[in-house]
């Protein structure tokens, strides 16, 4: 047993994750908005009925049912035959699929975003973050200037903690040229730091293949359960909603967070610069200031364009800057989670 | 508007550099190159997530962009150039050989006229306030302590403001400051001799600038021999001809104030006439006011019609002996310098007359004896004529002066300094009448008439005749009794006058086609002539009063012929002979003048005593002489208080006339003469100098910011 384990959780102290940052989380629940199925009984509603537990409602008898499930009570005094229903519980595996591609290495060119972009950007402060536009360096979890990489897998960790800490389940996929890594869904406290080694130990690189690492994650999970999703999505986008496809005709929900840097949304403060592709290496010289509007156009539409598509598969979108602390992003998430919206 | 007008055909633009050294900041031209070797080596690159959304912006970019490095290089270097061309102060200049002359086309001199005209009022500015303006600006246009000037007074006596040239163009505008118009002509000729030889100094014969500043007054420049002057000039000199800034004005003078008859005496009724001129296109109406020794004595006034130049006649009559102060003046005008005149008149008793004679007058039978006895045949105070005796070998000074005529009756050779007197007599308008014996005749007559210099004489005497006894004497027989002289002489005076024989006379040459025969030998040679000799008349007797010559003493007829020819002789204008401000002055006429009593002094115009003013004496007779009249009015020897001589000095009449000289002939005419001629605008506010060029390091300076201003926008654009 790892000390973590022996000391308990409030004594975790990971580079993806800092306990005392998620004391804000103490009375949060992460529940799936799906039924899903557990193995063992649990806090979530599930659509399995069985007998222990409590009582539901009356059916009237089809052929296939089990006749144990008969109530012959009833039938004595009427004459009929129903079946009787009882409410099912089932605890929850939490999927956290992370983009281990080089685009999410970016942590950035170490300078800051043009000033006077960030006048004219303020619609990402209303679409990322109010702290986005201050531009100020994100030292959340100890980690300065995050790539898109430490944001996501600091998201997925504290995500994770909730889980084990309500008692549910958790796993991790790594996506790097297809699924790289599966850890089979747990709910201890150990199976979580393993989580963490594991994000930590596989640095990104490569490609991701993400719609072909959601396929073969789909054909991995035998359970309906919930797949959080953290990625630059800087793949082609019909590929990867077919794949979310089979995840959500499964029943599972499907949250993504598209994780994008600061300078992804506003360029650097450059006048000019070489720009080299993190996955190809194909370079690109560029005046960014001739550029700059125009891309952040771009940039806009195609995020539209990723919300649209995602929410009519009913799919949680939800746009996040590396200059937003990672629990700041997650708080807003879950507390609109929890209203509704 | 400045402008400057090419006189000269147009010439091989160059470009001239006063600080060469300065180019070597052309090596700071490599700042941008560095700059933009780094900068395209510091081209930043940046790993980026995806290229996808870039590449497509991509085409959105300007086209100027990949060039932008280049343009802000091209811009930048070119700024660094033009800033250390600015420092190397490049001068442009359209004037053959001037770029090139370096520190030698540094040299100017100014030669500023200060003439009497040039303290005319025009359009309500003094001339001599636009004229200091012009110089200040001049040097307004030269660089203190790199490049040399100096300035030439333009006057009677032309002067350098400073020994040399100078550098310090400060000390050169505090003289300026104290430029003042003088009363005298200017002597233009010697000024830009002046100038020359200053240019020379500097510049070893070669190159230079001259600067005309004058009012181009037609007196002082049209006559101006301009071949001479510039011959005076280093080669390559550039004349510029800065043209008067005021306008021409309308000016009315006095001038020619002179008495008649030329030796008053008292209770005689002179007349003083002078010249009244009108320099205007208008009717004038003056006011004239005629002062006698400081009392006004009649005032009137005179209507002037345009152009007009009146003789103006005033009755007068001195009642004392002595000097008298007469001064004429009008009401003020535009120039007031010549709004008066002066004239000094010495007023006898009686007329003087000069015998030369080494006879005393009261030895019986000599020449001076019968001369003295013929001029105041009553010996005393009764006599129309003073006669005065001066020796042949005797210094003179002022004897002449006021004399009616000058008889010499002497034998012997003259003394220089009495020639030269005598010579001067006669320039002046004297009459001098040469009674001939057996001294050196010729050499007498040839100086005389100053036979060196082109005089003639009226004919050229052979040799003296001696017709031995008394019955061979020859006697007087033709006469032009038409003439002055003898047209008083009626046929019984003309009878009596052939009496008289003679036995010396001289044989002489056909007489000179200028020369009037008034009586002849009955052997028909001349006997009496006259010819003019400068202004004034010699009249040669081929006889002599004495009585071992002839009988022409005992006659009385001789006495009538004296005081003919010294009536006829006389001088009809006088005072004291025209002296104008800013030549030297000389008192001849001193009287009175006591050897033992204190050293006379002259004192000026303005009543001070005249330091430099020389008094000497030539035997026994005081010489005055002032170096310089600078000032109009009258000058007077003084001794104890005591008015020993009086003298006169007035502006030179041509300094009245306004009319000037059109500033484009003017240059025509030193282009003519050889120099490199320019003529500026009068109302240039620059390039009334042509020091090496135009300078363009302010057009460079402000060039250069103009370039960086562009890179700056350009940067700017790039990055916005």
């Amino acid at each position: 047993m790892s000390d973590q384990e022996q000391t308990g959780s409030t004594a975790i102290a990971h580079r993806y994750l800092r306990v005392q940052e998620m004391a804000r989380f103490k009375n949060v629940v992460f529940s799936p908005r799906r039924m899903v199925t557990g193995a063992y009984a649990g806090r979530h509603a599930s659509p399995q009925r069985g007998h222990s537990v409590e009582f539901a409602d009356y059916r009237e008898y089809a052929p296939g049912d089990e006749v144990g499930d008969v109530d012959w009570k009833i039938y004595g005094r009427s004459d009929k035959l129903f079946i009787k229903l009882f409410e099912h519980y089932s605890d929850m595996a939490v999927t956290l699929l992370i983009d281990g591609s080089a685009s999410m290495h970016y942590s950035g060119s170490g300078l800051a975003a043009s000033s006077s972009s960030t006048k004219r950007s303020s619609w990402l402060g209303r679409a990322a973050s109010s702290v986005t536009s201050r531009v100020k360096p994100n030292k959340a979890g100890g980690i300065t200037n995050p790539s898109k990489y430490d944001l996501a897998c600091q998201m997925g960790a504290a995500i994770g903690f909730l889980t084990v800490k309500q008692q549910d389940k958790v796993a991790l996929a790594l996506a790097r040229n297809g699924l790289a890594q599966y850890l089979r869904p747990a709910g201890s406290i150990s199976h979580l730091y393993k989580l963490l080694n594991h994000m930590e130990s596989d640095p990104p690189s490569d490609k991701a293949n993400l719609a072909g690492t959601i396929e073969d994650l789909s054909r991995r999970l035998k359970r309906r359960g919930v797949i959080v999703v953290f990625s630059d999505l800087e793949e082609p986008m019909d590929e990867i909603l077919r794949a979310l496809s089979l995840l959500t005709y499964r029943g599972n929900e499907v949250v993504i967070f598209q994780i994008l840097h600061e300078e992804e949304l506003k360029l650097p403060d450059l006048s000019d610069a070489v720009f080299v592709d993190s996955e190809t290496g194909q370079k690109l010289r560029l005046n960014v200031d001739d550029v700059r509007v125009i891309y952040e156009k771009k940039v806009r539409q195609r995020i539209d364009t990723w919300s649209a598509a995602l929410r009519a598969k009913k799919i949680d979108h939800n746009v996040v800057s590396t200059a937003t602390p990672y629990y700041q992003a997650l708080e807003r998430y879950l507390f609109k989670r929890i209203g509704g919206g | 508007m400045m402008g400057v007008l090419a006189v000269d055909n147009p010439t091989i633009a160059a470009l001239g550099l006063i600080a060469p050294w300065m180019l070597l900041g052309a090596l700071l031209v490599s700042l941008p190159v560095i700059a933009h070797l780094l900068n395209r080596k510091a081209s930043r690159r940046l790993v980026f997530p995806d290229l996808a959304l870039l590449r497509a912006c991509s085409a959105s970019q300007s086209s100027l962009f990949k060039l932008r490095r280049w343009i802000v290089l091209i811009l930048r270097a070119l700024a660094v150039l033009l800033i250390v061309l600015a420092f190397a102060q490049p001068l442009w200049s359209d004037q053959p050989g001037a770029a090139a002359q370096g520190d030698r086309g540094s040299a100017v001199v100014m030669l500023v006229d200060r003439s009497l005209s040039v303290g005319t009022q025009g359009g309500g500015v003094l001339g001599v306030e636009a004229t200091r303006a012009q110089a200040d600006q001049v040097l307004a246009e030269m660089v203190s302590g790199v490049e040399l000037a100096n300035v030439v007074y333009a006057d009677a006596n032309p002067s350098a403001a400073l020994p040399s040239m100078t550098t310090n163009l400060n000390v050169l505008r505090q003289e300026l400051d104290r430029l003042e118009v003088t009363p005298q002509r200017a002597d233009l000729a010697s000024a830009l001799g002046l100038a020359g030889s200053l240019l020379h100094e500097q510049t070893g014969g070669a190159g230079g600038q001259l600067v005309v500043v004058s009012d181009l007054q037609q007196t002082n420049w049209q006559d101006l021999d301009l071949q001479a002057a510039s011959g005076k000039l280093p080669d390559g000199v550039t004349v510029t001809v800065v043209p008067p800034a005021t306008p021409q004005a309308e000016n009315t003078s006095l001038s020619d104030l002179r008495v008649e008859p030329a030796t008053p005496v008292t209770h005689q009724p002179v007349t003083l006439r002078a010249k009244l001129n009108n320099f205007a296109d208008s009717q004038r109406v003056v006011n004239l006011t005629l002062r006698i020794d400081g009392r006004q004595v009649e005032s009137r006034s005179i209507t002037l019609e345009p152009w007009q130049q009146r003789e103006l006649a005033l009755s007068h009559r001195f009642e004392s002996v002595g000097d008298h102060r007469v001064e004429v003046s009008i009401n003020e005008d535009a120039l007031d310098g010549d709004n008066a005149a002066y004239l000094a008149v010495r007023v006898y008793e009686r007329v003087p007359v000069v015998i030369i004679g080494d006879n005393h007058p009261n030895e019986s039978g000599t020449d001076t004896y019968f001369l003295s006895r013929a001029v105041a045949p009553r010996g005393g105070q009764n006599d129309a004529h003073e006669v005065r005796y001066v020796t042949s070998q005797e210094p003179v000074a002022g004897q002449f002066d006021g004399a009616a005529a000058v008889l010499i009756g002497g034998s012997k050779q003259l003394d220089g300094s009495l020639l030269t007197a005598l010579r001067q007599h006669l320039e002046a308008g004297g009459g001098v009448v040469l009674f001939c014996d057996d001294g050196p005749i010729r050499d007498n007559l040839a100086a005389l008439v100053n036979e060196a210099d082109g005089g003639v004489m009226p004919w050229e005497p052979i040799s003296l005749r001696d017709l031995g006894t008394q019955g061979n004497w020859i006697t007087l027989e033709e006469g032009d009794w038409t003439s002055a002289v003898l047209d008083a002489f009626d046929p019984a005076s003309q009878e009596s006058l052939r009496q008289i024989a003679f036995r010396r006379v001289w044989q002489v040459d056909s007489p000179h086609d200028y020369t009037r025969v008034l009586l002849n030998f009955e052997d028909g040679s001349p006997a009496v002539g006259q010819i003019p000799v400068g202004l004034g008349t010699l009249v040669v007797c081929n006889f002599s009063p004495a009585l071992n010559a002839s009988d022409l003493g005992k006659y009385g007829s001789f006495v009538a012929l004296t005081h003919a020819l010294v009536d006829e002789l006389m001088p009809q204008f006088g005072g004291s002979s025209p002296v104008f401000a800013g030549l030297p002055l000389t008192f001849g006429n001193i009287a009175g003048y006591d050897p033992a009593g204190p050293t006379p002094v002259v004192i000026g115009p303005d009543g001070a005593v005249i330091a430099d003013a020389g008094i000497q004496t030539l035997g026994d007779l005081p010489v005055a002489t002032v170096r310089r009249a600078e000032q109009v009015g009258f000058y007077e020897v003084n001794q104890g208080g005591r008015t020993l001589a009086l003298a006169a000095v007035n502006t030179d009449p041509r300094e009245s006339d306004p009319r000037r000289m059109d500033e484009g002939e003017l240059t025509r005419r030193f282009a003519e003469a050889g120099t490199i001629a320019r003529q500026v605008d009068a109302q240039a506010t620059g390039g009334l100098l042509e020091l090496r060029g135009t300078p363009l390091w302010g057009w460079m300076a402000m060039a250069a910011m103009a370039l960086l201003a562009m890179e700056m926008m350009v940067v700017g654009y790039f990055k916005r």
